[in-house]
């Protein structure tokens, strides 16, 4: 057995290799991670179908590299090496300067199968341009549509020079000429707004939304745009949630990452009402259940669920999440006239930190969410008055979100 | 299943070899032809049959030559049979759609391919195996295997299977029969894994997502100096995908008992394309000089006849690459030089140090966006970008990002860490955590890892 001594090489391997394969097999498998915000692969179950289709075999191998021991850690190492390899970039994340991590979004005509999630196809691009188009051509109704640009648009003075990312200045309004379908619709253009704020924290360094403060800038000029008065913000007060770590860190792992904070407002409501899964047992003791129009939905007396903040998933406390739909009703109104006003708001999770502030200008709002809408557009549309209808998604979103299409529908 | 994987590394690699060390002598080769049918049906059960068919066919035609010693027409009927069955497998999956689409491209026919998702894992490789056993046992220059297990054992085991280098039965028939496994091999083996490992996971992967995002951008997008650094990237990420991949393979081979045979030898530092192609995928060429150049009289014949054997065996290595037309012309390319050198540039060559390097270095880089491109109109435009300046910034970005990638691969594919291995590597310990230190950067990686693809997975 001594002899084994001899050769290091062949003794050390072996071990590493036997002790993860043994750490590996006995570590109980894990349902989610929370520190990459997703749901792993679960043990397939070997069938003979699934077996000779070789479903099998691919879900196996992802399952046995989502599942292994010390998953994290690897992930860290990986990011450090990467570091230290003078990389400025892991996972489609550049590192900025000033802490600021940014997506490196890229539209390209043939993304290959090994292209990350910030690669986007041209084809998805241009269906979605078409895909609301088409909707603003079905309805002769007033509405406004904006694009949010993301922060490597805004916050240029911290994006590393030769980043080769889509121009938003320019595609912006460019896209809007495209969609322009008549004079129906208003085009609202955040980004000269937004830049002239650019030195305070207006979007999270580690994350791919804009700050609290960043979406009520944008608010400010919606309001301006529609003749509302926007709330006054040293009129409200905040809170502070510390130790955010967005996606953009879970993706990238950028070693010596400063954390961000969230700040909210917690608005009064009257009420907040969204579908809801019922079979969440733990959500739906939050509230009452209600139904609204066939729809089981969670009734709940605040916009934001505050458990999420205990999570690393810190933004999904605002408007609990991203339901299909929901609808605000609050007394905030400034200027309360006669009958309620009602706004309609199409959108991402961009939206989720800015209604708040539209609370008090709209006495109903509601929130509609094309990845899970539950009812078709065209019925919320043609079935319910609205006296503003608003689109509003971020730049990158709207070119890759597979959902825009349900505008037609 | 692939060797840069969680999966191979953590869970086949130890219950294999485990078993292996631990099977009787005599039952080895039947362990090995398990393990390795395993090995390969993981993912792509499907094609398992079409491979077990090529070794049933030529072990029956190895025994059928075997048992007709004086029969010459019987002997050649045999022989015939490996070569139409073994090539007739490799033009049906790979060749048929190429064939259909260019007639009907000619002829304005309609006439539709054959559904292949995807090419039989290998195909290239093992056919080429079982078929130059065949024709060694037909020339007699080995005597032909009586063991169907021990035959399978040869064609399928699975350190060679799928991307080579490729091995011949004479390489290994000895072992196959008669092998010690000492731990001096096993350690020496899981040296050359780590370091094939390592050339995979931790350069190519890494220098070529350089080259894919170049290709994503789209080549009409992209500066002058970024195209030739998406190409340069290139160039090192298919030198460090394959012959990483012939290390792991010729390193799991060392801890089985096998010495397959050495599949690149630096072949960045050549001085003229001649001896680039001695020290690039050796085993192709060495099969290709066998089986095909020298059969048809090679240089021992009239000059037009020699160019002419040349063309052939050069046609043939760009068509074996893919079922493409930028393959054929990456043979014909390199044909070309092949010829000019051999009349009269190569002893100019020959007489300079730094000169030839950089003509060899700047035609193999060139030959590489050949390779890399399959679209003939997408190569217009990778050249047109490279060969008409128009400037950018956007490479500053890139050369930033990958700058110590690129020094590192650049030093990696010369010898001076061969150099240093020989002066330092006595020191067992030294070595050891070298290679550990490689191993567990290269499984980080692999845990996350969103691009890892196989270049040669596609031949």
């Amino acid at each position: 057995m001594k002899r084994i001594l001899n050769y290091p090489t062949l003794l050390l391997f072996a071990l590493f290799i036997m002790g993860f394969a043994v750490a590996d097999a006995v570590t109980p498998d894990k349902v989610t991670s929370s520190f990459e915000n997703r749901k792993l692969q679960q043990k397939p179950e070997l069938t003979v179908t699934s077996f000779f289709d070789s479903s099998f075999g691919t879900a196996y191998e992802t399952y046995i590299n989502d599942q292994f021991a010390g998953r994290d850690q690897w992930i860290s190492l990986k990011a450090q090496t990467e570091a230290a390899l003078g990389k400025i970039e892991n996972n489609g994340i550049v590192y900025g300067k000033n802490g600021y991590l940014f997506e490196k979004l890229q539209i390209s005509p043939n993304p290959g199968p090994g292209a990350g999630s910030n690669v986007v196809d041209e084809k998805r691009v241009n269906n979605n341009i078409r895909f609301a188009k088409e909707f603003f051509e079905m309805y002769n109704l007033p509405m406004t549509f904006a694009l949010a640009p993301n922060s490597y648009a805004v916050v240029q003075q911290y994006v590393p020079t030769g980043m080769n990312s889509p121009n938003q200045e320019e595609m912006i309004p460019a896209l809007y000429q495209q969609i322009n379908a008549g004079e129906n619709v208003t085009f609202l253009n955040f980004i000269n707004t937004l830049r002239a704020h650019n030195t305070e924290e207006i979007y999270y360094k580690t994350d791919h939304h804009w700050t609290t403060l960043g979406a009520y800038y944008a608010y400010v000029q919606y309001c301006q745009e529609k003749g509302l008065t926007p709330v006054d913000l040293s009129r409200l007060s905040y809170e502070t949630e510390e130790d955010f770590y967005g996606t953009y860190y879970s993706k990238a792992r950028r070693p010596g990452q400063k954390a961000d904070e969230i700040h909210w407002y917690n608005v009064p409501v009257k009420s907040f009402q969204f579908a809801a899964d019922t079979q969440d047992k733990k959500l739906m003791a939050k509230g009452e259940q209600t139904e609204f129009q066939g729809i089981p939905m969670l009734s709940v007396n605040t916009l934001y669920n505050t458990d999420k903040f205990d999570t690393r998933d810190k933004y999904a406390a605002f408007m609990w999440g991203n339901p299909g739909l929901a609808i605000v009703e609050s007394e905030n109104n400034l200027n309360k006239g006669e009958a309620p006003r009602r706004l309609l708001l199409v959108k991402d999770s961009y939206a989720n930190s800015m209604i708040p502030f539209l609370t008090y200008n709209y006495d109903e709002i509601w929130v509609v969410d094309l990845r899970a809408v539950p009812q078709k557009m065209s019925q919320i549309l043609t079935e319910n008055t609205f006296d503003d209808i608003f689109i509003m998604y971020n730049f990158s979103t709207f070119l890759s979100d597979t959902n825009i299409g349900r505008l037609r529908f | 299943m692939v060797f840069s994987s969680i999966l191979f590394l953590f869970r086949f690699m130890p219950i294999a070899f485990l078993l292996y060390y631990l099977t009787p002598k005599k039952m080895k080769n039947l362990a090995l032809f398990v393990l390795s049918l395993i090995f390969y049906s993981w993912g792509e059960p499907k094609y398992f049959p079409i491979m077990l068919l090529s070794v049933i066919i030529d072990y029956t035609v190895g025994q059928g030559i075997k048992r007709n010693p004086n029969n010459v027409t019987k002997k050649r009927l045999f022989l015939l049979v490996s070569i139409f069955a073994n090539l007739g497998l490799l033009f049906f999956f790979k060749y048929t759609n190429f064939f259909v689409g260019n007639i009907n491209s000619l002829l304005g026919t309609q006439w539709s391919g054959i559904v292949v998702e995807k090419l039989p894992l290998g195909i290239s490789f093992y056919t080429f195996q079982t078929m130059s056993y065949s024709i060694d046992v037909y020339r007699g220059k080995v005597e032909a295997e009586d063991n169907i297990i021990n035959f399978g054992a040869y064609v399928v085991m699975f350190p060679q299977l799928i991307a080579g280098p490729i091995v011949t039965y004479a390489d290994v028939s000895r072992e196959l029969k008669y092998r010690e496994i000492t731990l001096a091999q096993i350690d020496d083996g899981v040296r050359l894994f780590i370091m094939g490992l390592g050339s995979k996971v931790l350069i190519a992967n890494n220098i070529g997502s350089l080259w894919t995002e170049v290709q994503m951008l789209g080549f009409a997008n992209v500066s002058t100096p970024l195209a030739w650094l998406g190409v340069l990237a290139f160039s090192l990420q298919i030198y460090f995908d394959f012959s990483g991949y012939s290390l792991m393979a010729i390193g799991l081979g060392k801890m089985l008992g096998f010495q397959f045979p050495q599949n690149f030898n630096y072949p960045y530092i050549s001085r003229s394309i001649t001896e680039f192609w001695r020290r690039w995928h050796m085993t192709l060429g060495s099969w290709f000089r066998e089986y095909v150049y020298i059969p048809m009289g090679g240089n021992r014949v009239k000059p037009a006849r020699h160019i002419f054997n040349m063309f052939v065996v050069w046609f043939l290595t760009g068509f074996w690459h893919g079922a493409n037309w930028n393959f054929i012309l990456w043979g014909l390319y390199f044909f070309t030089f092949l010829v000019i050198e051999k009349r009269f540039l190569k002893q100019y060559l020959d007489k300079s140090q730094v000169l030839s390097r950089v003509y060899t270095l700047s035609i193999v880089i060139v030959s590489w966006a050949i390779f890399a491109v399959s679209g003939m109109e997408e190569l217009k435009g990778l050249f047109s970008k490279m060969f008409a300046f128009q400037w950018g910034g956007d490479w500053l970005y890139y050369l930033q990002n990958y700058g110590i990638t690129f020094i590192l691969a650049v030093i990696c594919s010369t010898p001076v860490l061969k150099k240093m291995y020989e002066k330092w590597g006595s020191i067992q310990w030294l070595k050891a955590g070298f290679l550990m230190v490689v191993a567990v950067i290269s499984v980080a990686y692999l845990v996350d890892s969103t691009y890892n693809p196989f270049l040669y997975f596609n031949f």
